[in-house]
This record gives structure tokens, C-alpha cells and sequence, in this order.
């Protein structure tokens, strides 16, 4: 080549210069990264905006100093920037992402590519670095870090919870299992105790009746075959011994009623109250037609129950105030309703508050022979009721009548 | 007389008052008396201990009682509904029973009627005279084809 003048020496060196110049420029105004370049025992050698943005450090401020002032105590203490440098001069660059330290001592996140600069023999000049500042990214990151530590708290607590749940939850199936197989087998034997009553209900209604019609027909025969050879004390004992056969008769009938609402499948519907009080009313004054009874009721006492058990509840209540008033000239009946409760009540014999409680008891009766009956008729009655779900009670004075209540499930 | 009644009866008591009481009421025709199932059969088919009866005579009314031994009322009653020769016969039954099922299968098996036998011995004696004037007196049997 030939050897250049010096003019054309001069031109070359200020267009070398103008490239150099123009370069440093371009360097020096990048403002989102920090280019810097250090020399090869880690001094500040160049410094651009970008790096002052960064670091807080103005170049005057900066340039000749260590580059162990951006690092933290730890990293020093581990040597990090070294190992830093040692990669890049072995790989030609290294890249890292952690920690800085800025000229105020706030730490920021950045993310750092540091090449190894050679000359063109090959000989190590120095470093450049360039920088970008994640400590936005990094603050997010941290952010939906702690959020799915959380995430994942709350879902190990949930799950353990779950686990505790699900024991429990097969602890009450397994004793839910267990009661339904007592309630299957209570059932049974339920079942099974009702077809035995039913079955020997049954053969009493016919075994029983059989001899006390012996009893009763043979003193009858007795008497009237015999009559010349008995006296008149003999004629009484024979008219008790039938008497007493008749009554008996009576008693299992009524035993076998209040045996029967026990074991009988209920059956709701709709029942008028008010249209069943007239039948039964007028029933009664067919038996007993020269008798002079004024019934009252109330309108359309309409119920959900079984029709015919609550027939035998107001032929009950008022047969008895038929009964118990049939001393009187004139008789009061009436059939009504009270806020909770439907009531018969009869201006009657009435009863003494005293012996209340032992009204509705089989066989219990407070009046002796004055007035015919067994004393089941109340005891039907409320097992009826109970049945129901309702309630039975009574309220009366001797010789001022007596009223009757009975209510219904939900009333 | 050609008007007999049939009284299908096991108990001995039974038997005796319902004799007495057709007594009572002058009922005088004939009675027979099958203390079981099968021997009202027997007597309806004139069969076994019957057999060999002059099987023109046939009875006015059967009077049948339910809980019998060996063939119950209910089988006889099946029975004699079952064969042409008797199944028009007029048969009343007569029992200590007024159970529900014991009336609606008496109705469903062909009973004419359904009487309950009264523990008090005067009703007994009136109801068996009512039943006499109706069944010997008021009722005319069914003609028999022989």
C-alpha cells in the first residue's frame, strides 16, 4: 500500500475521529440502559446517561471509581462480581440477574450482560456492561409470588379440612346405615306385633262371645223351665248372672274398638265436622224421639283427619251429652270451636272437677249406676285423638254440664 | 212337612238354644243338625253318612255357623254355591263373628244373609222367630230340578 501524505493522514484521523465521536454520542444518550464500560481492574472507565439514570451517580461523581460501590455487602462477600468477570472473559460475555446498590444506598433489580472487551490481538482491555432495571418486574414477580404462597396455603388448609370432612362425613353414613337397619329391623317387629294383635282381637270377638251366650241363654232357660222350683232370691241371682254375661258382652266390644284405633291404618281426607255433629245428632233423636234437646253448631268445621274415627269421637262426646242430660226437661247441646280446640258441651250432670285426670281412662267411670255405660267411650276417644296428634281435656261442675275439647295435629 | 232346616252347628250349646228357641217361636219343622263341615256336606250331596237319602228333600234354609272344625262355614258355603243341585239354596249365616272380613267373604262366597247371634238370650229368641217368619214363611225357595 502506499504510504499516505499528510493531508490524506489528516483527513483519515478526523474522519476516524467523527465516527468515534458519533458513536460516543449515540452511547452516551441511550437513556433506558445503562452502558458502561470498565477497565480491567474494575474502575469506571466510561458512564452513560442511562447509568446515571440507574445508578444516581453524575459521570464526574463516578468515573475511576471501584465497581464493587453497585454491588451489596453479600455479593462482595461472595465473591460474586469476580466470578462475574471470570465467566465473561472465559465465555466472551456473562449475564446476571440480581441486586444492585445505588448512589442514595436503595437496592434495585437489574439485569446485567458484562462482555469481556479484547484488542485486536486478543489481549484483555477491559469490560463493558449493560444494564436494564427489572425492579418493576421483580416487585410484580414478588407480588403473584406471595399471592400463590397464599394461594397455596389456603388450599393445603381447605384440602386439610376436607380430609377431616370427609372422615366425618363417612362416620355419619355408616351411622346412618346402622340406624336404618335397626329401624328396618324395629319395623318388622312393629309389623308383626300388630298382625298378632289384629289376629287375636279377631279370635276374641268370636271365642269369647260363645259361653256368655251359654251363660246367659241357659239361666234363662233355667228360669223359664224351672221357674215353680226357684224362689224369688234364686230368680235374682240368675237375672245378675245374666245381667252380669250381657255386660260382659258389652265390655269386649268396646275392648275391641279401643284395640282396633291402635292397629287400623289411618286414612286423612277432608272431613266436615259440622255435617257429621247433625247426622250423629239426628241419629240420636230416632233413638230417643219424645226427648226434648236443642243442638247448636257451628258452620263448616272442616278438618284433615280419618273420617271414621273422628265419627266415633262425635258420636262419643255426644251420645254422652245425650246421656248425661236425659234428667232433664230440656236438654242444651252444642258443638263449637274455640281459638285451638272443637268442643261439645251439654248442660248436663256434669262431674266433679276432682276426679278430672280419671275421666279418660278405660274403665274408670264417676257416675255409678245412675247412668249406663262401660267407661270406654272416652278412652276410644282420645287414642283416637293421640293418634291424630291432638289433645283431649274436659272441664265441668257437678250439676252445671260439662264441655268436651278435643283438638288436631297442627291446630 | 217338606220344610226342613238345615243347622250347620259345632258347638253343643249353640245347638241346644237354637233348638230351644225355635221352640219358643212354634217353629216345628224339621231340623237337622250337621255338627261339622263335612257332615253338611255330606247331607247337602247325600254323601258319606248320608248317603242313600231320599235326596228330594231338601232344606227351606241352611242356617251356617263360620268357625267349625275340619270344613269351616265359608268352604261349605263355596261348595254348595259350586254344584248346580244346590247352589240356589238359601243359606243364612249365622255366627258369634261380625268382623269385617267374615261378612264381606260370606257376601263374595253367595250368603243370602248375615246374621249376628246375640249374647243376650231374648234377642237370640227374637231374632230366630223374625228369621223363621222370613225364610220358613215369607221367602219363597227357589223351585228344585230333580
Amino acid at each position: 500500500m502506499e504510504k499516505l501524505n499528510e493531508k490524506e493522514q489528516e483527513t483519515l484521523t478526523k474522519t476516524q475521529t467523527q465516527i468515534e465521536e458519533h458513536f460516543r454520542r449515540m452511547v452516551e444518550g441511550i437513556k433506558d440502559y445503562s452502558i458502561i464500560s470498565l477497565t480491567l481492574d474494575g474502575h469506571v472507565a466510561s458512564w452513560n446517561k442511562g447509568a446515571e439514570r440507574m445508578f444516581g451517580y453524575a459521570a464526574n461523581e463516578i468515573l475511576g471509581r471501584h465497581f464493587s460501590l453497585f454491588h451489596t455487602k453479600e455479593q462482595l462477600k461472595n465473591g460474586r462480581p469476580e466470578s462475574l468477570c471470570k465467566d465473561a472473559i472465559k465465555n466472551g460475555s456473562a449475564s446476571d440477574e440480581n441486586w444492585r446498590v445505588r448512589k442514595d444506598g436503595t437496592q434495585f433489580w437489574v439485569n446485567v450482560v458484562i462482555t469481556a472487551q479484547f484488542d485486536s490481538a486478543g489481549k484483555l482491555q477491559g469490560f463493558s456492561k449493560v444494564s436494564r432495571d427489572f425492579t418493576e418486574r421483580k416487585q410484580k414477580e414478588k407480588e403473584l409470588n406471595n399471592e400463590l404462597a397464599i394461594s397455596v396455603k389456603d388450599l393445603a388448609t381447605a384440602s386439610a379440612d376436607m380430609v377431616v370432612r370427609n372422615q366425618e362425613l363417612a362416620t355419619s353414613v355408616k351411622d346412618l346405615a346402622t340406624a336404618n337397619a335397626d329401624m328396618v329391623v324395629r319395623n318388622r317387629e312393629l309389623l308383626a306385633a300388630n298382625e298378632e294383635l289384629k289376629s287375636f282381637s279377631y279370635s276374641v270377638s268370636h271365642d269369647l262371645r260363645t259361653p256368655l251366650r251359654a251363660i246367659d241363654g241357659f239361666s234363662l232357660a233355667l228360669l223359664e223351665d224351672y221357674g215353680d222350683k226357684v224362689d224369688a232370691t234364686g230368680k235374682m241371682y240368675l237375672d245378675k248372672v245374666r245381667a252380669a254375661a250381657q255386660r260382659m258382652s258389652r265390655l269386649i266390644d268396646d275392648m275391641l274398638v279401643l284395640s282396633r284405633i291402635n292397629t287400623r291404618e289411618i286414612a286423612i281426607e277432608e272431613v266436615d265436622l259440622s255435617l257429621l255433629a247433625k247426622e250423629v245428632d239426628d241419629e240420636l233423636r230416632l233413638l230417643e224421639p219424645k226427648r226434648k234437646v236443642t243442638f247448636t253448631s257451628i258452620p263448616h268445621a272442616v278438618v284433615q283427619a280419618d273420617k271414621e274415627l273422628m265419627r266415633a269421637v262425635v258420636i262419643n262426646y255426644m251420645s254422652n251429652a245425650w246421656k248425661f242430660t236425659s234428667k232433664l226437661p230440656e236438654a242444651k247441646i252444642e258443638f263449637g270451636k274455640t281459638k285451638d280446640a272443637y268442643f261439645i258441651k251439654d248442660n248436663g250432670a256434669g262431674f266433679d272437677m276432682t276426679y278430672v285426670k280419671k275421666l279418660f281412662h278405660p274403665f274408670q267411670r264417676l257416675h255409678g249406676t245412675e247412668f249406663p255405660g262401660t267407661g270406654i267411650g272416652l278412652a276410644t276417644v282420645q287414642r283416637i285423638i293421640v293418634r291424630h296428634g291432638g289433645q283431649v281435656w274436659a272441664e265441668g261442675a257437678v250439676g252445671k254440664g260439662a264441655t268436651f275439647y278435643f283438638t288436631l295435629r297442627g291446630k | 212337612m217338606d220344610k226342613v232346616i238345615l243347622l250347620v252347628e259345632d258347638n253343643p250349646d249353640d245347638e241346644m238354644l237354637t233348638m230351644r228357641a225355635l221352640k219358643k217361636n212354634n217353629i216345628k219343622n224339621e231340623v237337622v243338625v250337621a255338627h261339622d263341615g263335612v257332615e253338611a256336606l255330606d247331607y247337602l250331596f247325600g254323601t258319606g253318612a248320608y248317603a242313600g237319602r231320599d235326596m228330594k228333600i231338601m232344606p227351606k234354609v241352611v242356617l251356617l255357623d263360620l268357625k267349625m272344625p275340619k270344613v269351616d262355614g265359608l268352604e261349605v258355603l263355596q261348595k254348595l254355591r259350586a254344584n248346580p243341585h244346590t247352589k240356589n239354596l238359601p243359606v243364612v249365616v249365622f255366627t258369634s263373628s261380625n268382623e269385617e272380613q267374615d261378612k264381606i267373604k260370606s257376601y263374595n262366597f253367595g250368603a243370602n244373609s248375615y246374621i249376628r247371634k246375640p249374647v243376650d238370650f231374648n234377642d237370640f229368641i227374637e231374632g230366630t222367630r223374625q228369621l223363621g217368619l222370613y225364610w220358613l214363611v215369607l221367602n219363597e225357595p227357589p223351585p228344585f230340578t230333580n
